[in-house]
């Protein structure tokens, strides 16, 4: 029993591993200002695992949404479908071995080098966290996949060999790569776009990627991470045409930018630090600088504190370009068994030292487990946001991480209860918005998880649980 | 002269200063805790006596027709809290009568409760009859948990649910950090601030306590405006009685008197 007690705890524990060191969540440049955001979840399966899934959501008095989703993975075989209406996230893809390479057939989700050309390059103002376990929660990169679909080829060996085909953005590609050892080389044709190229050089420590078009316009960039004593630094830096754009019209970032992290211990401490520099063009560029200081403590406690300053914007065009933002937040989280108690404040302001303040926000989340199984969560978030300034508050589901934007004046609280139902787990939500002046109705939501596995193989990630 | 006294107290409590605060507000020291009023207006459970009884007047500002009597109990059995208990505001005809409720769980090493309050103007002394349209209630929790050495992590949201008629103070988030030794203690707080028109979007709170469960002081501080609150308990074998004055900026003080009784476990 006291097992089972220390077990969950544990579980709730690991939980929050991503509260306490999370970075600031900031949605990509191509999220709609003001509006919530929908990423897929960094999860994986181990060979052998089916998933299943059916969720619905709504509000009071309105319409109910539903989502279904299927996952599976085996050796020669793994795919995943969504469904829904109005889903971000719907479509999927089917990959099956076929002699000795990889057939994927529905969405093109690949990515080529450091995506500069093909599969979405990362925004210079978030970290990248290559050093990341694969399935961990920090390798979230809040990047969308692709809307089209289509057909894609990947053949291991000597030589490999990737080609892709398919429908995007409303226009028909075709394209493929060959990479030997570190080395890659390949080109995507589209249909009344003319066709982009991809030179790519990746090894552990090292990445770097040139891109460039059939008009002259050109990207490239360089990832270099190396280790110094216990301590880790990566550099990115980016360069190119201010007009270039990736194929398939996929999302854009800065063409020119330079960003430097690391982590390293300091004692009992950890500290992490992120400086960047971008520009879209004349006149719009930004810059962020982040350090952080974490503890671990007895008992799975935790605690973080961070400064930021931003400014400048990160979009190619439109909304507000800012003066400088400073801000800092802290986190911490205390265990006492069974019940998980987080809390976490922040505060943005237009002046240094976070001096008037545009953005604050208060937060509380404490998850108990009940008998039977059960367990809750709640979430509560006091927050102040001036006109024009967005805050995005994380709502993770089971396949899927939901950043809901806010701003204005006022509370959210969220109730979630979890129980193990059907061989599975079910998850209810209720979120109600308490905001001067506005009425809104409560958001529920109702979601059926099931992960089963087919055959004898290595535990997957995680537990059910913690996924 | 009491209808006007008690809006306008409220009016200008709430525009000026934010009241931390309502109807069970106890003259204890914040931190270490009261055992029963605290428990049902913060949602924070205290792992100390097994039954308690606390009664306690307040008087809002040096009205001496604006005051909150109230009285609550709570009973804890193994790590199962529960409290109740009563609350009147103001003289008849234009006050309200408050009923409140805790149940939560509490260890050594932290606690947590679910505290509900519901109000309704009344219209004689002892009625609970006034307007229907007049009532209300909230729901809210609380939960602390020990960090490391005597450092504990406490948030409270008192009012996550509201329904019915507004409550007379809005209670946002508070969070906060506590440090307990063996003759003292001191805590650092942050109440949210919503629904105030300005740049104001919270006040801070730092206080002290220094004695023991015989004879302990307190003082505390807060911002925007800066006002202090000072305290003194004093207690024998059970039995304990705490003064409490609140500073305001433009009000006179508000002043507290708890008398406590208090059996088993640590009082």
């Amino acid at each position: 029993m006291k097992l089972r007690a220390c077990a969950c705890v544990l579980i709730v524990a690991c939980s929050f591993a991503v509260a306490v060191h999370a970075d600031l969540i900031e949605p990509p440049a191509d999220a709609a200002e003001g509006e919530d955001f929908v990423t897929e979840s960094a999860d994986s399966l181990a060979d052998g695992d089916v998933e299943l899934g059916l969720a619905a959501e709504g509000r009071s008095g309105g319409a109910i949404r539903q989502r279904r989703r299927v996952r599976l993975r085996d050796e020669d075989l793994d795919g995943a479908w969504r469904e829904g209406r109005d889903d971000p996230l719907g479509g999927g893809a089917l990959r099956r071995t076929v002699a000795g390479g990889r057939v994927s057939v529905g969405r093109l989700a690949t990515r080529w080098g450091r995506g500069l050309a093909w599969g979405g390059a990362r925004d210079p103002w978030q970290r990248s966290h290559e050093r990341a376990d694969p399935g961990d929660v920090r390798r979230l990169t809040l990047i969308r996949p692709a809307s089209g679909q289509g057909v894609a080829l990947e053949r291991g060996g000597a030589l490999g060999v990737e080609a892709l085909a398919g429908r995007i953005a409303k226009r028909e590609m075709a394209g493929g790569r060959l990479r030997r050892g570190p080395l890659a080389a390949g080109a995507i044709v589209e249909r009344d776009a003319g066709a982009t190229g991809s030179l790519a050089f990746v090894t552990d420590a090292d990445q770097a990627e040139l891109a460039f078009d059939g008009h002259g316009r050109w990207n490239a960039e360089l990832l270099h991470e190396r280790a110094v004593g216990p301590a880790w630094i990566g550099t990115r830096v980016r360069g190119g045409s201010a007009s270039f754009r990736p194929a398939g019209g996929r999302r854009t970032v800065p063409t020119r930018s330079l960003a430097v992290e690391g982590d390293a211990p300091a004692g009992a401490f950890g500290v992490r630090a992120l400086g960047a520099l971008w520009r879209w063009n004349a006149g719009r560029a930004g810059g962020r600088l982040a350090l952080e200081v974490n503890r671990e403590m007895a008992h799975h406690s935790a605690l973080a504190l961070g400064f930021e300053e931003q400014h400048g914007t990160r979009r190619p065009s439109g909304g507000r370009v800012t003066g400088v933002r400073q801000g800092w937040w802290g986190e911490c989280r205390a265990v006492a068994d069974p019940v998980v108690l987080a809390v976490r404040h922040e505060v943005f302001g237009a002046r240094s030292f976070a001096r008037e303040a545009v953005r604050t926000a208060s937060s509380l989340q404490l998850d108990a487990p009940l008998p039977a199984g059960w367990d809750a969560r709640v979430v509560h978030t006091s927050y102040r946001v001036r006109r024009g300034e967005s805050l995005y508050l994380p709502e993770p589901a089971s396949d899927r991480l939901v950043l809901r934007a806010l701003t204005g004046d006022g509370e959210r609280t969220r109730l979630e209860l979890r129980a193990p139902i059907a061989g599975g787990r079910v998850s209810a939500g209720l979120a109600w918005d308490d905001t001067r002046g506005r009425t809104s109705q409560p958001r529920w939501s109702v979601e059926w998880a099931r992960r089963a596995r087919t055959k004898r193989g290595p535990p997957s990630r995680g537990t059910e649980e913690t996924r | 002269m009491i209808a006007r006294a008690i809006p306008l107290a409220l009016a200008v409590l709430a525009s000026v200063s934010v009241a931390h605060a309502q109807d069970f507000a106890s003259a204890a020291p914040p931190w270490p805790r009261g055992a029963a009023g605290p428990l049902l207006e913060d949602g924070l459970p205290r792992a100390g006596p097994l039954v308690a009884l606390d009664a306690t007047v307040t008087r809002w500002f040096g009205l001496h027709t604006l005051e909150t009597r109230s009285l609550a109990c709570a009973a804890r059995f193994r790590s199962v809290i529960v409290a109740a208990g009563v609350s009147q505001t103001g003289g008849p005809e234009v006050g309200w009568t408050a009923a409140g409720f805790a149940i939560g769980a509490v260890r050594q090493g932290g606690g947590v409760a679910l505290r509900g309050v519901a109000r309704r103007d009344r219209l004689t002394s002892f009625a609970f009859d006034g307007d229907a349209r007049t009532a209300g209630g909230e729901v809210g929790a609380g939960a602390w948990a020990e960090v490391a050495g005597g450092v504990q992590l406490w948030a409270s949201a008192p009012q996550l649910w509201r329904e019915g008629a507004a409550p007379p103070l809005g209670r946002a988030l508070a969070l906060g950090l506590a440090w307990e030794g063996s003759n003292a203690a001191a805590w650092l707080a942050r109440r949210a601030v919503t629904g105030v028109s300005g740049a104001r979007s919270g006040e801070h709170e730092a206080g002290l306590t220094l004695g023991g469960s015989r004879l302990a002081f307190w003082c505390a501080a807060r911002d925007r405006p800066l006002r202090a609150s000072l305290g003194v308990s004093a207690g024998l074998q059970g039995v304990r009685s705490a003064v409490a004055l609140d500073s305001h900026p433009v009000l006179a003080e508000t002043s507290r008197l708890t008398f406590s009784l208090a059996r088993g476990g640590d009082p």
